[in-house]
């Protein structure tokens, strides 16, 4: 257990007890105090009693809730057990104290464990927001990111894809990030990722990232039911600690640890289905037929209607031609999901342990889809002795994920992330109408007859710590982490999939080794009973190593064969790769109070990583904050209604460095490089090329991506609890930016590294948690409800701040990040008055392509040359929108009446504007290029329901949808498909019974001493003005995915037994 | 107080000191991370492999500014008004307009970032074999050998580049670090044409006779270098001198003679061939060939100029670039050996057999040699050959008024294909100089020469007629010529990235 290193009481009286305790223990009055601990439902074991002040002292108890003490007569016990309010009871005398403890409001325990020191909740001085794992625990989903959405404020999580397995998005206090990855422009990773730190082992995502080959988020290794609680650090005085990785903030993983008592077994598990997904609309075989006819003949000219009506359309009668196939039918299914989980914990004086082991299976709503995860996580404690410690926690679980088949089967590359799981997309099917063979259906349908496709991860943590306590003020800790991780991708396809008549295979391996070495001295002092003083001294070292090896041939010899095996050398091709990383850190922390009521922090962090050029080893961030607990003014504590009130501000810096890889700041020269267009050869008239790698070249100044944060806030607990919340504004500064700016290209070279871009950050956010009806009530209403506002804004671009366009997204100083880029559309051309005509000549505007006609989109003639065109000097495309939301939040609900519990969890996120990316693509569907025959092979959406310019005199809001006119006019980057990106998602319910063992004689006899009924239903409900499925289903830049992995509801029921 | 003060300095500090001793130490070298998955600057350069290995790596990125958006032929032959195509303005405009402006092909057709990354390779090879120690190369003549590619391929690139853009930046140092890359205006294209002049001498006096031999022609030799200085000096109007250089390389009968009648095609199959004289190769049994890349616009000249009926698998037919038999019939005398070598016509008749395909890019391979869905293109790029050379030089003696000598040289290819002799009665002055760029027309057909034997003419003699003469599409008006008009467009996305480069004149404001 953690020894509780704060001192609270007054310091002369502790100088006092120390001294006489080492010197004459025995001279004070010595009581032995005994007592039962209960709370309502019953005895507790595991309570942690101590004597305030006097952390070295005291025990726990038993599994009948009792306990036993020695003490002096003026001391104050302590009753503290995690997710219950903590209780003080002065001794006075009594021998006998019976304690009834109280779930506490938030169930959070009053220390936050980081993984260099403990902070005290009451005294800390940054933002922090905390929740317990009883809030996240047997929600169906496989990692724990996915279920932090709604719950903290300052955290917004964005889940644009519902695949099981991957990763969504988790930002904390606004995006930072301008992609600059060397493969260029990502829309579906455009978020910052904040460090996660689980048991004390940092992980970022950037270092995951390099070498993958699966695509399964790491998270997903944890088991969120072994998680105890969650903390996000916030502002750069608490994320100082963590340097050059928490600029984007930080999220500490506590797993659950064995408390002190008899053993207890816990079998848990929830059984669920998931429901088919709503399909995007689409017509078929008749409908669709006499759709595009109409359309065909409202828009076509004589001699198109003469000539150009493709075969297809009218040969009704053609067995090649009269099918109607659904094929988001093949695809979509209702899934499944499976969660068991068993856990041992116990513990006495010297021993803790908890072991728990899970096995999640979820079957997804996209057919050859899923995630299966065996975990197992084991934490013991050992105590040799008052001051000798050892905390040891292993967690290993392995995970296979099923990515679907994708649309590029063919090819030796994984299909483009999130949205590739069909090999018809949604978006853009063809006709209907087509005939598919049976190989067909089945190759699509079912893939896995076929082909192998196998990801798996495995990964194995293991840390232990040894924590030293000597001369009563110090303690000295040494900790080492070692972190494993492979990860593995084995596909095989057929030769009769393959359009050269050739199978293939392929074989990915990654693997991650990590240690982090950590030293830490720790002194804690109370002076003149007045002031608290600790300080910490830390030295960490860090070292990672990812391995990977690829292989791939073509032409192997039988289909049954699903390895690379029987290759002709010449079709096979293969590589190992490598990359290290190391990191040697400093860390000093100091932390003093003026009784208890004056706080203030200091830390400051040295880093220097293997990353950066010679010229900027070594960074340096330093924080400070401070904080006024008002209410242990006496004038406050004369109001009653105030609890607790504390006021505190914060300044800090920290770094990133995720926008470089391992050896990026190298001048690497390619090995076997003499590629060009058709070709990947690898030498030139057989001999091996070698040359530079002309992607960029290296800069010796590229150091790290800070961020200065202010911080100011307010906690307050109000009328003993029943109301509470804190409120926090802040203003974050993220400058030095990785991003590539241009050099002259008659170098060789086009780009190169510089820290050149910022971003600034700036919000409030608030917590309120109330508890409405009095404790004694049997029926009980807590709500809680968090908002984050939030606004961000480009400060500084490369090239002179010139703006940066990356694809169909703009980054200009000024304007927040990621905005649209495109045509304004201010409707249709309804009438000729709508036409833009030039006033010197009048003639009429035109297009690339011609004049503008009636039923043309109105685009906006931006830069007034009566000309629509992305040409350069003619350009109209200029950029609007912004796809940031402006406040995000979760409000939850929470009912209790006698054993039955009920739990509603509402998500939001309001301000932003996403594109209908789905519409344009649907409606699009085949008209690109204006050919008749593209748009008969084509899928059409059901159009009846839209408002299009059919003819002269419509007064229509979306353009025409004529099959010959070829104009771009359905391109996703036109205001036109701009809609407001608002939503509120009833994300869960939560029902629960408890069964009391008291009351039951079956369980009692079956030795239960708990029971638990429970049900969820996850994404009930979505309300949005989108016209789309769903509004939260949008990448980095606000497009909607069509194409992407549906957001399902899942209902599940389950059952929770303690032994 | 004090006293425990002083206690605990010194075990904290003793801790402390053996703490961060221990790891400091072990972890200072961890921190300098040696890029262990490429080779880099500072470990490179140290043996006559790893030169061996760069000097390959700057042919395969002169392969690919060749071949990017078959850029060669693209400059060099498309319009030249002979080749038609059925597929829309994007492919006829620049033949029958003179559109430089190429929408889907600016990339290679523009864009001059990978010939620079050749110069940038040839640098590195020159600045760093100059500081390696000769012990480093099995001997000095192969030091010296590395030394004349490298210089062979920086003339090889500038001569390409100015021949297009004419005024360029010149860059004759390797960059090895973002703070040497320094903006920089252009160079006058006829320093430039000095700088190409001057290299490809040092190349010629570094490189041997030999190595055509041993390399089989596809890299660069004493031949080679001769040969692009007769051609630089005929772009420089110093026909003294291409004669001088042409007649080095065609007195060489032991290393470059002419294919036999009927065996022309050979060049492009075979480096080796007697004719070559410095080729680029892609061979499929090398892993080189290319495939087609779903796409017309990046891909190989191959897949342009072959139709599927000739080769199955290839994506048109006819050819996306054809040639209209009433051309051929005119370009070609009845009895011209050529019409029925180089080009393919149709078994279908029809309007199909009208559109003949060239055949000197129809060497194709195939990844699964039982299915033909997947051709790869393996035909060699000649960049010189003999009879290229002896037409040059032919140009040369009838521009320095040798007109005797020039039908003789002349006559050498006309004979080999089977067509009647020019004849000095008729044939002489600047009659006889447009119907010797014809015969290199009539020779060179598709190896990206046509345009620039036009421009280099029309220069040479500063009649901007002579377009017309040869080009009967479209004409070089006055305005355009006097502007430029004859070079290729810059990129917009160089002009924006350095403002001390200017568009060429007449395609200002045009792209």
């Amino acid at each position: 257990m953690n020894l509780k290193l704060y001192k609270r009481s007054g310091g002369l009286k502790l100088f006092a007890v120390l001294a006489f305790f080492m010197l004459a223990s025995s001279a004070y009055a010595q009581v032995r105090v005994t007592g039962k601990v209960t709370d309502k439902n019953g005895p507790l074991p595991g309570v942690t009693v101590q004597i305030k002040g006097k952390t070295t002292a005291g025990t726990n108890t038993g599994a009948q809730g009792i306990y036993e003490l020695s003490v002096s007569d003026n001391d104050i016990l302590v009753f503290r057990m995690l997710g219950f309010e903590s209780r003080e009871i002065p001794v006075n005398g009594k021998t006998v104290i019976d304690v009834l403890m109280t779930e506490s409001q938030n169930g959070l325990d009053e220390v936050i464990v980081t993984g260099y020191k403990n902070i005290e909740r009451r005294k800390a001085t940054s933002a922090i927001s905390s929740i317990t794992g009883k809030e996240i625990e047997n929600l169906p989903a496989a990692s724990l990111d996915v279920l932090l959405q709604g719950k903290l404020s300052g955290v917004n999580v964005q889940n644009f894809s519902g695949q099981p397995g991957v990763k969504t998005s988790l930002v904390i206090r606004g995006n930072t990030k301008i992609s600059a990855s060397s493969d260029g422009f990502d829309a579906d990773n455009l978020y910052s990722n904040p460090l996660y730190v689980i048991d004390g082992i940092p992980i970022s995502d950037d270092e995951v990232r390099a070498f993958d080959q699966t695509g399964t988020n790491f998270l997903a290794s944890l088991n969120p039911n072994d998680v105890e609680s969650v903390d996000i650090l916030k502002d750069a005085s608490a994320a100082a600690m963590y340097g050059s990785r928490a600029a984007n903030g930080v999220v500490l993983v506590k797993t659950k640890r064995g408390k002190i008592g008899a053993p207890r077994i816990s079998f848990n598990t929830y059984q669920g289905y998931t429901q088919r997904p709503q399909k995007v609309s689409t017509l078929i075989g008749a409908a669709e037929r006499r759709q595009k006819m109409d359309l065909i003949y409202n828009y076509g000219t004589n001699s198109q209607l003469a000539n150009n009506i493709p075969i297809m359309l009218t040969d009704s009668l053609n067995p090649a031609f009269n099918n109607n196939n659904d094929y988001q039918d093949l695809f979509y299914q209702s899934g499944a999901i499976q969660n068991y989980d068993i856990s041992a914990s116990g513990g006495s004086e010297a021993v803790n342990y908890r072991i728990g082991a899970g096995l999640y299976d979820e079957k997804g709503v996209v057919i050859n889809t899923g995630y299966k995860r065996y975990s197992l996580n084991s934490n013991v404690g050992i105590n040799f002795s008052k001051k000798l410690e050892l905390l040891t926690s292993i967690r290993a679980s392995t995970g296979k994920r099923l990515d679907g088949k994708g649309s590029s089967y063919t090819l030796n590359n994984r299909g483009s992330g999130y949205r590739d799981v069909f090999s018809v997309s949604p978006v853009s099917m063809p006709s209907s109408l087509l005939q598919m063979s049976d190989n067909d259906l089945r190759s699509v349908v079912d893939p896995y007859s076929f082909q192998r496709n196998d990801n798996i991860n495995t990964d194995i943590s293991a840390n232990g710590e040894l924590r030293y306590s000597f001369l009563n003020d110090f303690r000295l800790s040494s900790r080492g982490a070692i972190n494993y991780s492979t990860n593995k991708n084995d596909y095989a396809t057929p030769s009769i999939l393959a359009e050269d008549g050739r199978a293939f295979a392929r074989s990915n391996y990654s693997q991650y080794r990590k240690y982090v070495l950590t030293n830490s001295l720790l002194w804690i002092r109370t002076i003149a009973e007045k002031h608290n003083l600790n300080a910490n001294f830390v030295q960490e070292f860090e070292r990672r190593k990812n391995e990977a090896i690829y292989l791939s041939g073509y032409g192997i010899p039988n289909d049954n064969i699903k390895v690379v095996k029987g290759v002709a050398a010449a079709d096979l091709s293969g590589y190992s790769d490598l990359s290290t990383y190391a990191k040697l850190s400093f860390l000093g922390s100091f932390h003093y109070d003026y009784a208890d009521k004056y706080l203030m922090d200091v830390v400051w962090r040295a880093d220097a990583s293997s990353r950066f050029g010679k010229n900027n080893k070594w960074g340096y961030f330093p924080s400070m904050s401070l904080g006024w607990l008002a209410s242990e003014e006496e004038f406050i504590k004369n109001l009653d209604w105030i609890t607790e009130l504390k006021i505190r501000g914060s300044w800090g810096r920290a770094g990133d460095e995720s926008s470089i890889g391992d050896v990026d700041r190298y001048n690497a020269y390619l090995s076997g490089n003499a590629n060009y267009e058709g070709s990947d050869a690898t030498t030139y008239g057989g001999g091996t090329a070698v040359i530079p790698n002309y992607n960029g070249i290296t800069n010796d100044d590229i150091t790290w991506q800070q961020s200065e944060e202010w911080n100011v806030g307010i906690d307050a607990v109000l009328w003993k609890g029943r109301l509470s919340g804190s409120v926090d504004a802040y203003t974050r500064n993220t400058t030095g930016q990785m991003l590539r700016i241009a050099i002259p290209e008659y170098t060789g070279y086009t780009s190169t590294f510089t820290n050149a871009a910022g971003v600034r950050n700036s919000g409030i956010e608030f917590t309120l948690n109330a508890r409405i009806l009095p404790e004694k009530s049997a029926f009980q209403w807590n709500p809680s409800l968090n908002m984050s506002f939030n606004k961000n804004m480009v400060t500084a671009l490369p090239n002179g701040n010139r703006d940066l366009y990356y694809g169909n997204a703009v980054y200009v100083v000024g304007k927040p990040l990621n905005m649209y880029y495109g045509y304004i559309v201010d409707g249709v051309i309804n009438s000729p008055s709508d036409l833009i005509v030039n006033p010197y000549t009048g003639a009429v505007g035109s297009t690339k392509w011609g004049t503008l006609r009636l039923g043309y989109p109105n685009w906006r003639d931006v830069n007034g040359d009566y000309m629509i065109s992305d040409n350069t000097g003619q350009q109209d495309q200029t950029f609007f929108g912004d796809p940031n939301p402006f406040v995000t939040g979760g409000f939850t609900n929470f009912f209790s009446y006698k054993n039955f519990s009920v739990q509603v969890l509402t998500t939001f996120t309001f301000g932003r504007d996403i594109m209908n990316q789905t519409l344009a693509q649907r409606l699009s569907n085949g008209l690109f290029y204006g050919s008749a025959s593209d748009f008969a092979q084509a899928s059409i959406t059901d159009i009846s329901q839209y408002n299009y310019w059919r003819q002269s005199g419509d007064n229509a809001t979306l353009p025409a949808l004529n099959p010959f006119m070829s104009l771009y006019a359905w391109r996703t980057g036109q205001s036109l498909f701009k809609e407001p990106g608002w939503y509120i998602r009833i994300k869960n319910i939560n029902l629960g019974y408890r069964f009391e063992a008291q009351k039951y004689k079956w369980m009692q006899n079956a030795k239960i001493n708990g029971l638990r009924l429970y049900g969820t239903i996850d994404n009930i409900a979505i309300f949005q003005k989108f016209s789309g499925i769903d509004a939260e289903r949008v990448d980095g830049q606000g497009y909607d995915y069509g194409d992407g992995y549906p957001l399902p509801t899942k209902y599940t029921l389950g059952l929770q037994v303690e032994f | 107080m004090k006293f425990y003060n002083k206690k605990y300095r010194t075990t904290a500090l003793l801790i402390l000191l053996a703490m961060a001793m221990g790891t400091v130490v072990s972890c200072k070298k961890a921190l300098e991370n040696e890029l262990s998955n490429d080779t880099y600057a500072d470990t490179f350069w140290k043996s006559g492999s790893d030169v061996e290995s760069a000097v390959l790596g700057a042919y395969g990125l002169l392969r690919k500014s060749l071949n990017q958006n078959s850029c060669f032929f693209i400059w060099g032959d498309v319009p030249a008004g002979l080749f038609s195509s059925d597929q829309g303005t994007l492919a006829t405009d620049l033949v029958t307009a003179g559109s430089f402006t190429v929408p889907y092909w600016e990339e290679g057709a523009h864009n001059w970032t990978n010939w620079y990354r050749v110069v940038d390779a040839s640098n590195l090879v020159i600045e760093n074999v100059n500081k390696m120690p000769d012990v480093a190369f099995a001997s000095v003549q192969a030091r010296n050998a590395y030394l004349g590619e490298a210089y062979f391929l920086r003339a090889l690139t500038y001569f390409y580049m100015t021949r297009v853009w004419g005024d360029l930046p010149l860059q004759l140092t390797a960059t090895t670090s973002a703070d040497q890359a320094q903006k920089m205006g252009r160079t006058e294209a006829a320093e430039i044409i000095q700088q190409v002049i001057s290299d490809a001498q040092k190349a010629s006096s570094l490189m041997t006779w030999e190595s055509a031999s041993t390399y089989q022609k596809r890299r660069a030799s004493k031949g080679a270098a001769l040969a692009l200085l007769a051609h630089a000096s005929a772009w420089n109007n110093d026909y003294a001198k291409t004669v001088l250089y042409a007649d080095s390389v065609v007195n060489r009968g032991d290393l470059f003679s002419l294919q036999p009648q009927g065996a022309v095609l050979d060049v492009f199959s075979q480096s080796g061939a007697p004719e070559n004289i410095f080729a680029i190769t892609a061979k499929n049994s090398e892993n080189e060939a290319a495939a087609y890349t779903d796409y017309v616009f990046t891909a190989n000249v191959a897949f342009l100029t072959v139709s599927s009926e000739q080769k199955p698998g290839m994506p048109y037919n006819p050819a996306y670039y054809y040639i209209p038999v009433n051309v051929a019939d005119n370009l070609y005398e009845s009895g011209d050996l050529r019409k029925e070598a180089f080009f393919y016509t149709s078994n279908r008749g029809g309007t199909l057999a009208q559109k003949l395909s060239l055949k000197k890019y129809a060497n194709i391979a195939y990844k699964n040699a039982a299915s033909t869905a997947n051709p790869l293109a393996e035909s060699n790029l000649v960049i010189f050959r003999l009879a290229d050379i002896i037409l040059l030089k032919a140009e040369a003696l009838n521009a320095l008024g040798d007109d005797g000598g020039a039908v003789t040289a002349a006559n050498l290819i006309r004979e080999r294909a089977g067509t009647t002799d020019f004849d000095l009665s008729v044939d002489f002055g600047p009659a006889l100089k447009r119907k010797i760029v014809q015969e290199r027309e009539r020779e060179l057909i598709g190896e990206g020469q046509t345009y620039f034997d036009v421009v280099r003419n029309a220069l040479n003699t500063k009649d901007r007629g002579f377009f017309g003469q040869i080009i009967p599409l479209w004409s070089m008006s006055a305005d355009r010529f006097n502007q430029k008009g004859y070079l290729w467009p810059i990129a917009n996305s160089i002009l924006n990235a350095n403002r001390l480069i200017n568009q060429n004149p007449w395609w200002m404001g045009k792209l």
